[in-house]
């Protein structure tokens, strides 16, 4: 595991702009999270944690994605366009090899 | 009112991205300022916070005379449903979700499925969640499951001649129809309990509001 060779900038974004998408949470491990954003806060001149982890793995990529859903929207549908957001935006950056796209639906409504 | 032993705080707080149960009381007491983006932006504690101001608004509901006059037992109600909420902020088991793609890893928590079969049961008047399981093996898709439903029902909340197995069956359907559209889970039951039943009583007036 190393360093993503895509970041993920502007990301999350895209995804919020997903139908149904209401919320992006933080998708890395707990700790990382709240240490990343502990820094962050204190050091203005290091960037927040961005919500959605892009790993570089030995095969490719691997994006995982923790997503609020609108009470008006069916989750599962949601998920699936969020999926399909995330390969297309790094279909146009590069199409890289993707070895997965995991997305969470973490609330609904 | 209700105590966490160290070790359950400790979980609690892993739960709740640092915070307790309490805090979040708090931090409603507050009216959410200033704001805590460890709060705000932690779905555990979203999903908390909204079933908290649930709580809020079915106490709100409550007759005041009728809380004073079962203090004790009002007081189980309100620590059982805490108790719960503590529970079901907890993120659970993966429910996986179908996808045509082969590096798709699709999924809902299991606290976001409870969350939102509470905001349509809790949506019902007459009804208030007290808890709310999936019983079954909801990682496997296809394995039927069952929903297990414990309610409070305050017959203030009841249509005129509506009796509370006619509102269970509305709960019943609305918890269905919500399944349907939000998950992939196969439905074996709807089961609900009614643990708590309020009557709405009224309250004699004294002589001289009468004469008011």
């Amino acid at each position: 595991m190393s360093e993503p060779a895509i970041a993920p900038d502007r990301l999350d974004d895209y995804i919020l702009a997903v139908p149904g998408v209401d919320a992006l949470y933080p998708a890395g491990p707990l700790l990382t999270t709240v240490v990343a954003s502990v820094v962050s806060a204190l050091i203005p001149s290091v960037a927040a944690p961005n919500p959605i982890v892009v790993v570089e793995r030995a095969g490719g990529l691997s994006i995982s994605a923790s997503i609020g859903v609108g009470p008006d929207h069916a989750a599962p549908d949601v998920c699936r366009r969020v999926h399909d957001a995330i390969a297309e935006h790094f279909s146009r950056a590069g199409d890289p090899v993707i070895v997965e796209i995991a997305v969470t639906v973490a609330r609904i409504g | 009112m209700w105590r966490s032993t160290p070790r359950s705080l400790a979980e609690e707080q892993s739960r709740l991205s640092g915070h307790t149960i309490e805090d979040l009381n708090d931090y409603l007491d507050r009216g959410r300022t200033p704001s805590d983006s460890s709060i705000d932006d932690s779905p555990a504690c979203t999903v908390a916070l909204t079933r908290l101001e649930r709580l809020r608004a079915a106490l709100r509901r409550v007759d005041s005379a009728a809380v004073d006059r079962e203090a004790e037992r009002t007081d189980g109600w309100v620590a059982t449903i805490i108790d719960s909420i503590r529970l079901e902020t907890r993120a659970g088991r993966r429910i996986p979700l179908t996808s045509d793609s082969p590096v798709a890893r699709l999924a809902l928590t299991e606290g976001a499925v409870i969350g939102v079969l509470r905001t349509a049961g809790d949506g019902i008047d007459g009804i208030l969640i007290s808890r709310c399981r999936l019983e079954g093996d909801v990682t496997e898709p296809g394995e039927p499951i069952t929903v297990r439903l414990d309610v409070s029902v305050g017959t203030d909340g009841m249509n005129t001649g509506e009796s509370v197995r006619d509102l269970t069956a509305r709960l019943r359907a609305a918890v269905y129809a919500v399944l349907v559209q939000q998950t992939e889970l196969t439905i074996a039951a709807v089961d609900i309990t009614v643990t708590d039943l309020y009557l709405t009583t009224a309250l004699p007036t004294s002589e001289g509001e009468a004469d008011e």
